[in-house]
């Protein structure tokens, strides 16, 4: 199984083959796309076909994790086809529905639902690129949703009452998604300031939101020896040199595990990584949906 | 937790992880050196590609974003919910309005509160159904169904949309004339721009804005809007008129 996750013109990749003592690294790394990277024009053809080429052993099914910024996401307070169909009439634009695919998925016990809203030609460009390399295409998912995976699958996350999957990004901007009783509870973005922390945007519930925020503005400032309304947090960052990562993690808040998979999964190779740059692997969790690590 | 999957069908997701593969593996793979894909082939353009160029994708993700979450705000389309007939009159629609915002404490919450030209958008919600359905009878001036309660699991929504006019040429055109009229209070933060003033506060002190407008007639003479940002603060928006 080939893993891959996207973010801007970069791609890493994992290679695994199941083994006697679960899923073993054959092979990863990363790859960047030499301009401005889209998705038509043989882009990412080229991008699958550089990938399968290291590994002409390993059949080309290939999982998917698209940067966030592929899709459009949003919450609707009812879980209700009718209030779906009520809501696009009154407020859609036509052309939306024309250009855009609309999942929806339920939570906080069914009564609200996520959007996820992906532009139709990207995914049949995407579709085009598996065909032009003959290759089998299992999952698309979205990144720091497909990290949460990982938490789950590598860390057993989801033995735990509630968890966070933080993921550091460029220019301070940061995601936070909470899970709560198995349940995906919200998804915030943020921004870290010298002080504070300005909240950008929140999908999902308000629950726990300023309790966990408060606490990261306390790390900003001081120390902060635990989060104490969330079990555990799993950080990763995507970034080349993610400065303010190394600082969470030498930080060593009692409950903050680093998303690294490198720690979990055994590998057949000598090559070492270290484990920030592992964690820039953390978004190729899609890779393990399903299986048992 | 669900397993996003974005090759299954749109739609709300039943299950929680779904299998749904495309393949075109052969059986018997080519060599991938010798036969190189056809990656450069050319593949039908359409106008649509153009939506991908950074500076549209980035309007279309704003645009998108805001139709779909603050879609009573933007709701000036033509709606299909029955509208109260003509025979209902402005005082009427403004009775409702301000049992709207003096009860918002009790039982609900106001998510949004919008004069266009053309009518009056509310979106109220609240987790007791019972005083949802009674405000909903209250509200609904004709039984027109222009008031509608959506929603379950202790999580309900009301929306209501009622015919509007700007009646009076009385408008507040400027920040002086606002000022004329209101006292915003030293917690309030304001921003004005050239075409409008927008006020940040608690949810009490913007209803004391609202209501000042009242007093002084002034909600038929300019379009404004009211939206919730987080529980107990509420943007109030004025357009100046010309």
């Amino acid at each position: 199984m080939i893993a891959i996750s996207q973010n801007g013109s970069y791609f890493q990749y994992l290679v695994w083959v199941p083994a006697e003592g679960g899923p073993l690294i054959i092979k990863f790394g990363e790859i960047k796309f030499p301009s401005q990277f889209n998705f038509r024009d043989g882009h990412f053809a080229s991008i699958l076909e550089q990938i399968a080429n290291e590994v002409p052993e390993i059949s080309p099914r290939f999982q998917l994790s698209l940067d966030y910024k592929n899709v459009l996401i949003s919450d609707t307070n009812y879980n209700s086809e009718e209030f779906l169909e009520w809501q696009n009439i009154q407020v859609v634009d036509p052309s939306f529905e024309l250009l855009y695919h609309t999942f929806s998925y339920p939570f906080l016990n069914s009564s609200k639902l996520l959007n996820i809203h992906l532009n139709k030609e990207l995914k049949s460009s995407i579709i085009n690129s598996i065909q032009d390399v003959n290759g089998e295409l299992r999952s698309i998912n979205i990144g720091i949703f497909s990290a949460e995976i990982g938490a789950r699958k590598w860390f057993y996350a989801s033995q735990l009452e509630s968890y966070a999957v933080w993921k550091m990004g460029k220019n301070n901007i940061d995601q936070l998604l909470i899970v709560k009783g198995g349940e995906f509870q919200s998804l915030i973005t943020f921004k870290r300031l010298k002080n504070s922390i300005k909240v950008l945007n929140i999908i999902g519930s308000n629950q726990l939101i300023d309790k966990i925020i408060g606490q990261i503005e306390v790390w900003i400032n001081d120390d902060l020896n635990e989060f104490i309304h969330i079990e555990r947090v799993f950080a990763y960052s995507s970034e080349m040199n993610p400065k303010a990562l190394k600082e969470l993690i030498e930080s060593e808040i009692n409950n903050v595990t680093l998303l690294n998979p490198f720690e979990m999964l055994d590998i057949s190779s000598e090559v070492k990584i270290s484990p920030i740059k592992g964690a820039r692997f953390a978004e190729v969790g899609i890779g393990f949906r399903g299986i048992d690590v | 937790m669900f397993d996003l999957n974005l090759l299954s069908e749109p739609g709300i997701q039943l299950s929680e992880s779904v299998d749904c593969s495309i393949s075109f593996i052969k059986e018997k793979r080519p060599n991938p050196t010798k036969t190189p894909p056809n990656i450069k082939k050319k593949k039908t353009i359409t106008v649509r590609q153009n939506l991908y160029s950074s500076n549209s994708l980035f309007l279309i993700i704003f645009m998108a974003i805001s139709g779909v979450i603050f879609y009573p705000m933007l709701s000036n389309l033509n709606s299909n919910m029955l509208m109260p007939s003509a025979k209902v009159s402005q005082e009427q629609v403004i009775d409702k309005v301000l049992k709207v915002i003096l009860e918002s404490k009790n039982d609900y919450t106001i998510e949004s509160l919008e004069f266009s030209s053309e009518n009056i958008l509310i979106h109220l919600s609240s987790f007791d159904i019972t005083s949802m359905k009674f405000f909903q009878e209250k509200m609904d001036l004709l039984n027109s169904g222009a008031v509608r309660v959506f929603g379950d699991n202790n999580n309900y929504s009301m929306m209501a949309k009622f015919p509007w006019k700007i009646t009076s040429d009385d408008f507040i055109d400027s920040p002086e004339s606002f000022y004329k009229i209101v006292k915003t209070g030293k917690n309030v933060k304001t921003v004005i721009s050239e075409h409008e003033i927008v006020m940040n506060g608690s949810t009490s002190d913007i209803i004391s804005i609202f209501l000042q407008l009242a007093n002084a007639e002034r909600l038929q003479t300019n379009e404004m809007m009211i939206h919730s940002i987080n529980p107990g603060n509420l943007i109030f928006a004025v357009k100046f008129s010309n």
